[in-house]
């Protein structure tokens, strides 16, 4: 497991959400230090401040063995001399301090300046050799001072947000006196100012130690500089120690310039918020009581909206009385149209096919033979039927031959034979005879049954 | 003296080449309602600019009033009817008339705007107007105005179809300028509040001059 996952695991041991285990740290932490419980506390102990915080807070009270058990991974430990007592951890009392340290940074109300001037200050001949150096600015050495510098900077930045909320609070609050209001906004203003000259001074005197360091690096590149050419193995000696002394010095030098440029950016933003809060006061300050006044009356309009208002099918309706505002609204389109010409007549893409007339002709002509040629076939058909009637009978071959000779066309005799077999066999007063008998129509090659249409 | 100045001014400033090259987008921002302020920078430097002209311009070929007025040190231009007639957008479809869930949202915003008046942007989450409705000094109007019922806590789908009414509202602010719309965190809400919502306070500048007879009209009305 990596230890990135391993914190994901392990938070809720890490850090006990407050009714599992979080205030009964804090609480057993304040009471032993308030002499109220011995360092070795017993389970009992235990169980009475559970009690209390669930009692405090409205909470129900939770099992005391089983908090404990999530306690034991790291904020409270078995007494190995004394069986059935327990103890803080130190891990437990760090992580309380280091909570208290968040809210109340020791450094808030101290200087700037003064943290700097403390930790970041030359004095003269303080500094002879490399080792000298490296002692008081070296990267081990430095973090403490480097430490107290971004605390402090940290705690700078609380109080500045602290502020804010301040101004925010004087501004909501009731009060209509504006001399009660600006007196108010003086107050919390002063550390604002306060602050924003510390920043000014610290800068300078931050300013005046790189210069200093600068000077004490410069010394040991002159110390390089101005030694003669190297001969001798004990003066290549020399040489590269110096060489070295140079590299460290530099680096220190680099080391601190580097995190004094990340303070600088923090400053930055401190000094932007102190401007910031600056410019909005003076102007609050041209029309207080303009502002506050306004503040109360739309707090007083909201509140009369509200009670003006109604629900109604899912919308929100007013009394009809309250007045609705109107405001400016024209919405015009643009339509830019991709391409336009009315001017160039564009060709025609369609190709115009001319006719072709032999070809319409001989359709036509096949229209006009197909029309004549079922006229013709339904004439032999009604005169078949006459004949029916007349004679009683007709037959197929003699039929067949006939219409052979007058149309010279098989195909009509053929079709007028169909036809006439198919009305017949649907009609019930008409019957089909045919004898066993092949007889040949003559001119073709169509041999049919000998067959007779009669009536019944 | 004022006719004088109208005299010496006319539209030659339209020929300008940064008037020419923004009029279309600024002309049709305005018209629709939009207040613009230095975060438009392109043009509110042209209504700066060409300041008493574009007035001019608006005042006799529209018969509108273009406004400029300062809140919180933030100035920003809109165009406004004149108090004694509408103008050439007069005409009902030529104007907005806010709504109601606009009104009362404007209101809020104003309200929070003051509880952060210090702070330099006011920047709002979804779940900043969702503890106002669960808690807020009128949790129990918002509730009442939104869910149509009171209750400890609400439905999955009865939040979504809140939300879907906020932001819809919001982006109708973003099209005044009354408020930015920052680009989607994920699919939560989050907006800024500009100094120009407090033109809402303006369009109710004369019941707030006089509140209490504007209070006492309301009720006997009722």
């Amino acid at each position: 497991m990596t230890k990135r996952n391993e914190l994901y695991e392990k938070y809720d041991q890490l850090l006990p959400a407050k009714f599992e285990g979080g205030y009964l740290i804090v609480l057993l932490y304040n009471k032993i230090k308030n002499d109220e419980l011995s360092e070795q506390f017993t389970i009992n102990d235990i169980r009475n401040t559970l009690e209390e915080i669930g009692t405090n807070h409205g909470e129900p009270i939770p099992q005391t063995e089983r908090i404990l058990k999530i306690l034991l991974h790291y904020y409270i430990r078995n007494s190995a001399e004394k069986p059935g007592k327990y103890y803080l951890t130190d891990r437990a009392r760090k992580l309380i301090e280091f909570l208290q340290n968040i809210l109340e940074n020791p450094y808030k109300n101290f200087p700037l300046k003064e943290s700097f001037e403390k930790s970041f200050a030359i004095s003269s001949d303080e500094i002879q050799t490399i080792n000298d150096l490296e002692r008081k600015f070296g990267r081990l050495f430095i973090e403490g001072p480097k430490k107290i510098i971004s605390d402090h900077l940290e705690g700078l930045d609380d109080e500045l947000i602290e502020g804010y909320a301040e101004l925010n609070k004087i501004l909501e609050s009731n009060e209509e006196s504006a001399t009660t209001l600006v007196n108010q906004f003086t107050v919390a203003f002063r550390k604002f100012g306060e602050r924003a000259e510390d920043i000014t001074n610290s800068i300078a005197s931050k300013d005046k130690f790189l210069k200093d360091l600068n000077i004490i690096v410069e010394l040991f590149y002159s110390k390089l500089d101005s030694l003669k050419h190297p001969e001798e193995q004990n003066e290549f000696e020399l040489l590269n120690q110096l060489k070295d002394e140079y590299g460290k010095a530099k680096e220190i030098y680099l080391d601190i310039e580097n995190f004094f440029s990340a303070v600088d950016d923090k400053l930055t933003i401190i000094r932007h918020r102190i401007h910031n809060a600056s410019d909005k006061l003076s102007e609050l300050h041209e029309q207080f009581t303009v502002r506050a006044h306004l503040r109360l009356q739309i707090k007083r309009l909201l509140k009369i909206t509200l009670d003006n208002a109604s629900y109604l099918n899912t919308e929100i309706h007013f009394k009809q009385s309250y007045p609705l505002k109107n405001i400016i609204y024209e919405n015009s389109i643009f339509r830019y149209p991709g391409h336009y010409d009315f001017n160039i007549t564009q060709p025609n893409k369609v190709i115009r096919i001319p006719n072709d007339e032999k070809y319409r002709d001989e359709e036509y002509l096949k229209i006009i033979q197909e029309n004549k040629r079922q006229a013709t076939i339904n004439e032999w058909v009604q005169k078949a039927g006459k004949i029916i009637d007349e004679h009683g009978s007709i037959d197929l071959k003699n039929l067949m031959e006939n219409i052979m000779i007058e149309e010279k066309d098989f195909s009509i005799a053929y079709q007028v034979a169909g036809e006439l077999e198919n009305e017949t066999s649907a009609n019930e007063n008409a019957l089909i005879y045919f004898e066993k008998e092949l007889v040949n129509i003559k001119d073709t090659d169509l041999l049919i049954w000998k067959t007779k249409i009669m009536k019944e | 003296m004022e006719n004088q100045d109208n005299e010496r001014i006319n539209y030659d400033f339209l020929s300008e080449d940064d008037v020419q090259k923004s009029f279309a987008d600024l002309h049709s921002c305005l018209l629709s309602g939009k207040h613009i302020c230095i975060d438009d920078y392109t043009f509110f430097s042209l209504l700066e600019k060409y300041e008493k002209k574009w007035k001019f311009f608006y005042r006799s070929l529209y018969g509108m009033n273009l406004v400029e007025t300062i809140f919180d040190r933030q100035a920003y231009f809109y165009l406004d009817f004149f108090d004694f007639d509408k103008g050439k957008l007069g005409d009902p479809s030529r104007s907005h008339q806010l709504t109601e869930i606009q009104t009362i949202t404007g209101l809020v915003l104003l309200d929070i705007y003051y509880h952060q008046y210090f702070d330099e942007k006011k920047v709002i989450y979804w779940a900043d107007i969702q503890n106002q409705i669960k808690d807020g000094e009128y949790h129990e109007q918002y509730k009442k105005l939104l869910f149509g019922v009171i209750r400890d806590s609400y439905s999955e789908q009865e939040w979504l179809n809140v939300e879907k009414k906020f932001r819809n509202t919001i982006n109708s602010f973003n099209r005044f300028g009354w408020v930015s719309v920052m680009p989607e965190q994920g699919k939560d809400l989050v907006f800024e509040i500009k100094p120009a919502i407090f033109r809402l306070s303006k369009l109710y500048e004369v019941e707030l001059s006089d509140f209490d007879n504007f209070a006492t009209r309301l009720t006997n009305n009722n």
